[in-house]
């Protein structure tokens, strides 16, 4: 996945990436003890981050995991943290004025 | 740990409003804190001062007649300002359109702030570290000078050791700390109630900016906010 990112984020993007790593695997811890609340939380978290730093599908996937995390819907929240994870690796960050 | 309540007696606040420099400046910062928080236990608050040491320095300060025990329960912050309906309508309407509300009411009564913007300080309350930096970024770029807190306990360091700032966004889920009940203290105290307040929140449920207005907060920004919202609102907040 192609994500062309502000020019002046670039000294903040290896940061952000590895906290976006750092999240993922809270996301799974979370989700192995079913901690409704940690996910939600996660979830808000990745909701507000992702549009300002120029990842949008970040922000809807949090967006769907706070969703799942209220009604407590496991599979979608599996699904999510999956598709989370996949984006993730196959991200390819271009920078543009 | 204690269940006591503190007040500032009018020696204490002599204390710490004068430049005697034989005030000892951990007396200085908890009479700050006992004045700004009022009621709230203390122990929340003073993590630098480990064990006994903060009832050890409460009691000296007790005995110098600079603060006096008090029964929980009272005086308590003013009520708040009643919202209007059509302020309400109007928020949640800006915020689903651009992501930002000011309330004209507020805005109209301050005074221009008569500084650049390089001398002014705008001081971010944001926990994220991610949020942080860029909020950080995009409000030093706009040319403001910038302070930062992760958390409720370091605004409070902050404001007692640094000083007021010119204008404060304020995350409202800290923590260690609520925002809108830290907004609610701030516009209680004398020194506060003019401050310039911005909400950021991934809040944007109505009843939350109908709090939030009630409180007296001059707007909010909803997360995730896009490039140019922060540095516009800062900017149409202290009209240089």
């Amino acid at each position: 996945m192609r994500v062309t990112v502000a020019a002046d984020l670039r000294h903040l993007i290896p940061i952000f990436l590895g906290n976006r790593g750092k999240e993922l695997e809270a996301l799974r811890a979370a989700i192995a003890v079913a901690n409704y609340e940690v996910l939600r939380q996660l979830g808000s978290r990745m909701k507000g981050v992702g549009i300002p730093y120029g990842f949008q599908r970040i922000s809807a996937l949090g967006e769907h995991i706070v969703e799942a995390a209220e009604t407590r819907d496991r599979s979608l929240l599996e699904s999510a943290i999956a598709d989370y994870a996949g984006y993730l690796s196959g991200l390819n960050v271009t920078y543009t004025d | 740990m204690s269940d006591a309540f503190y007040r500032i007696t009018d020696a204490g606040r002599r204390a710490l409003e004068s430049r005697d420099a034989t005030v000892p400046s951990d007396y200085r910062f908890l009479l700050w804190l006992i004045d700004f928080e009022s009621q709230e236990r203390l122990e929340n608050f003073v993590e630098q001062f480990p064990g006994q040491r903060l009832w050890d320095y409460l009691a000296e300060m007790e005995e110098l007649g600079l603060i006096a025990q008090v029964r929980a329960g009272g005086a308590q912050p003013a009520a708040a300002m009643p919202a209007k309906d059509a302020e309400v309508k109007a928020a949640r309407d800006a915020l689903s359109r651009h992501g930002a509300y000011l309330s004209e009411e507020r805005l109209a009564t301050r005074a221009p702030l008569g500084k650049a913007p390089a001398d002014t300080v705008v001081l971010i309350v944001e926990d994220d570290p991610d949020q942080l930096a860029l909020a950080d970024l995009r409000v030093s770029m706009a040319g403001y000078g910038v302070r930062s807190a992760r958390n409720h306990a370091m605004l409070l360091r902050s404001l007692s050791r640094e000083g007021m700032p010119d204008l404060l966004l304020l995350d409202v889920m800290l923590p260690d700390g609520d925002g809108f009940e830290i907004l609610a203290k701030l516009r209680w105290h004398p020194a506060y109630r003019a401050l310039p307040i911005v909400l950021l929140t991934v809040k944007d449920d109505p009843d939350d900016i109908v709090r939030g207005l009630k409180l007296g907060a001059d707007g909010y920004i909803t997360k995730p906010y896009s490039k140019k919202i922060l540095a516009d609102v800062v900017r149409r907040v202290l009209r240089p």
